[in-house]
């Protein structure tokens, strides 16, 4: 037989699921998506907690106590959204959600530091949303450290005459890769491995199980038409869809975000093509393993769930329990997003990434050639 | 097929009930993973999601390497936050590359001569370097090291203060109290718990029910029900209880997981519970009615689900990210989430419920109000396809 006999079969396969695509307007989802997601996650998903609504509750109400609430307006971390003078409502205020931290100025305030004591300031944080609570409660803490090096600093300069001049030391802070510290500099180039997963896995793994359970299969099989010409054709599309969607992605980042993408293009484009071949393993695996659409989604899900949990798209694996960490070895996501990352921000090189690309390839081939041998077992 | 006028009867909704339950039953995996899976989530989520950033990998070039060099990098470990790479220490190319390939998320330089400068009474800049591309991570990272720096710069010139024979008596401090209420130790369970019995109610109750509508027109089995004397309101009734009792399943699950095994406290009464679970039911069953009377296969109904109600549920309901921080375009958006309000509701069951019951009414009333909407809106296409 020659190649293009062979290849006839697939090319009908593959027209067959362009024309289901546009029929069931699925493709419309498929290219829109990852516009609506590199939004949504570019704006969204930063775990960066700003603009907390905050209590202030100045029961001292002088020149330093009003100073020190000013401090939490000007900053974009909190927004004091109510201010009162004695304690009794504070927890009422925070208990109905009115506000998320309270700032509570004791009486004598302003005395204890004329004095040249130690002024304390409550920090009263809702802790039901535990990380944003951690992380404002902190910030809070880091606003008043920064008040009381100010009072600190004041006090030295005002001792300046009798003392002499004083040693310092200060910090010099400088970021490499994303100056401005945007979170959507690691989330929208992230998103491109959350869609290929969805597009490659979920989808994939549903168009062959509606084969499946339509009754095409059997057709097809009664036909000259061989398995791997079923699966090239059913693939073909969403490996050709996947493509346009990370270029979809890279051209938002670059316009809207105005990412730069320091690496080359092409490689971003290279090594995509190995993350995209092991989904489309999982999702021939999951499309063996289920009779219904139903069952084929509900897999494909509880497979992806864990897989962006553990790859580092959102919370970071260092911060793992030793046990959790060495399970996120075995999930694919967690090399492509050091890929996708690396070369967009970092102008990571091939060589740089080889060890992501060689886990990537070893995880593509078992997971593909595993995924082919039970197709087959199916169908035969 | 009956017109809309009429009593709704019971014998219609039995049989498509039971068929519904067979088809649950009778697929044993779907169903084990709508069972186990919400345990393991939970049990994952539980573990894994943790942004409390610590031991940060920092790269130190000492280029001092004096007592005091040393010292100011004993601060930065004792902390807790930071830990030294030791692989590149004191050599700054190396370091960089490090940085680069994701080994160490921050660099430290100590310049020469400091420890003479201080003692000239100068002031030393300590440089900085945090890799961007973790932005999050950096971002605390950095705030770590300016509180370490700070206080190391307070303690030299204490120092330097006594050493003249001045008292530092005089010298006020304003000192943070910290203290956290309602989860005083910040677990994480606490708020995941709330969040997860959300998601994991979408993605049954929306999802599957999205499917099983579709089904029947895919399979062709719609045409049949039509030419029955099944209502629609009938119809969906028939089809939903199933699905009402899976999802209570699933939420005790959660619930009983997280209050016996993660030991989450649980300060609210049960009804409430029951009551504001019912109601995100009821948003949440309409949700995936509507899809289903829309979308016209399994796969679109898939996608239209996970885009249109999980996805939006886990990123805008303010279950992992915090709902003031949004743009306010966003925040707008979040209003007809009714994640939102579930979450909200359940957080304050759960932990504040001494003060905040009396609170839900809002979101009582929300969770009801789109609830009917996305009911009567799927009611109406169903009734325009049935007749």
């Amino acid at each position: 037989m020659d190649i293009k006999s062979m290849l006839g079969p697939v090319r009908h396969i593959i027209q067959k699921e362009f024309i289901e695509l546009r029929r069931t307007r699925l493709i419309v989802f498929l290219l829109v998506a990852p516009i609506l997601m590199s939004i949504v996650f570019g704006y969204v998903a930063t775990t960066d907690v700003t603009h907390v609504r905050t209590l202030i509750c100045d029961e001292d109400n002088t020149v330093l106590s009003r100073k020190l609430a000013d401090k939490f307006n000007h900053t974009e971390y909190f927004r004091i959204t109510a201010f009162i003078r004695t304690p009794e409502d504070i927890q009422k205020i925070i208990g109905g959600n009115k506000a998320k931290i309270c700032i509570r100025i004791p009486k004598r305030f302003e005395e204890y530091i004329k004095k040249g004591q130690k002024s304390p300031v409550q920090v009263l944080v809702d802790g039901t949303d535990s990380n944003s609570a951690g992380i404002s409660m902190s910030r809070a803490i880091q606003i008043i450290s920064a008040f009381s090096n100010e009072i600190f600093a004041d006090k030295i300069a005002a001792m300046h005459n009798i003392v002499g001049a004083l040693p310092s030391v200060v910090m010099e802070e400088r970021v490499w890769y994303n100056p401005e510290l945007l979170s959507a500099y690691d989330m929208v180039p992230g998103v491109l491995a959350l869609i290929l997963a969805v597009v490659t896995m979920v989808v994939t793994s549903l168009a062959l199980v509606r084969e499946k359970e339509s009754g095409n299969i059997e057709q097809m099989l009664v036909s000259p038409i061989k398995p791997w010409q079923i699966i090239a054709g059913k693939i073909i599309p969403y490996i050709f869809i996947s493509f346009v969607d990370i270029i979809t992605i890279v051209m938002i980042s670059l316009l809207l975000f105005h990412i730069t993408l320091r690496g080359s293009f092409l490689l971003l484009l290279a090594l995509s093509f190995f993350v995209i071949l092991t989904n489309l393993g999982l999702g021939i695996l999951i499309s063996t393993i289920s009779t219904t659409q139903q069952q084929g989604m509900l897999s494909a899900i509880f497979f992806m769930l864990p897989q962006i949990l553990l790859s580092g798209f959102i919370f970071p694996i260092k911060n793992m329990p030793e046990a959790i960490q060495m399970l996120s070895y075995i999930v694919p996501m967690r090399y492509y997003l050091i890929i996708v990352r690396g070369i967009f921000l970092k102008d990571m090189t091939f060589t740089e990434l080889l060890p992501q690309t060689f886990a990537l390839l070893t995880f593509g081939i078992i997971v593909f050639s595993i995924a082919i041998k039970e197709f087959r077992k199916t169908v035969e | 097929m009956a017109d809309d006028k009429g009593r709704i009867d019971p014998k219609r909704i039995i049989p498509v009930m039971k068929k519904e339950f067979l088809h649950i039953v009778r697929d044993a995996r779907s169903l084990g993973i709508v069972l186990v899976a919400p345990i393991a989530l939970l049990v994952l989520y539980a573990y894994a999601v943790t942004f409390d950033i610590k031991k940060i990998d920092l790269g130190v070039v000492d280029y001092d390497q004096t007592s005091l060099s040393r010292t100011i990098i004993q601060k930065f470990t004792a902390s807790g936050y930071f830990e030294v790479y030791k692989p590149t220490e004191n050599d700054m190319k190396k370091c960089a590359e490090a940085l680069k390939l994701n080994r160490i998320k921050m660099i430290l330089t100590l310049p020469e001569n400091l420890l003479k400068d201080i003692k000239k009474n100068k002031t030393v800049k300590l440089q900085v370097i945090g890799d961007g591309s973790d932005s999050n991570t950096i971002n605390t990272a950095l705030g770590y090291a300016s509180q370490i720096i700070a206080s190391i710069s307070q303690n030299i010139i204490l120092n330097a203060v006594q050493r003249r024979g001045f008292s530092t008596r005089v010298i006020p401090m304003v000192e943070p109290v910290p203290r956290v209420w309602y989860n005083p130790d910040l677990a994480s369970t606490n708020y995941i718990v709330p969040g997860l019995s959300a998601i994991i109610m979408m993605l049954v109750a929306a999802m599957l029910t999205s499917l099983t509508v579709v089904r029947e027109k895919e399979n062709g089995t719609f045409e049949q029900l039509i030419s029955t004397p099944i209502k629609a309101i009938e119809l969906m009734a028939g089809k939903l209880v199933p699905y009402i009792l899976l999802c209570f399943i699933d939420v005790a699950l959660i619930v009983l997981v997280g209050i016996f095994w993660f030991k989450v406290p649980f300060h609210g009464n049960v009804l409430t519970l029951v009551l504001f679970t019912l109601l995100f039911l009821f948003c949440a069953l309409g949700m995936g009615l509507f899809i289903s009377a829309v979308a016209p296969n399994q796969q679109i109904a898939v996608v239209g689900t996970a885009f249109g109600t999980l996805l939006p549920s886990f990123l805008l309901s303010g279950f992992v990210f915090p709902i003031d921080s949004m743009p306010w375009i966003l925040q707008a958006v979040t209003y007809f989430m009714p994640a939102r309000y579930f979450i909200t509701a359940l957080r304050t069951i759960f932990l504040k419920a001494d003060t905040g019951i009396s609170t839900l009414w809002n979101e009582a009333f929300f969770l009801f109000v789109f609830g009917m909407f996305f009911m009567l809106v799927a009611a109406k296409r169903f009734r325009k396809d049935l007749g």
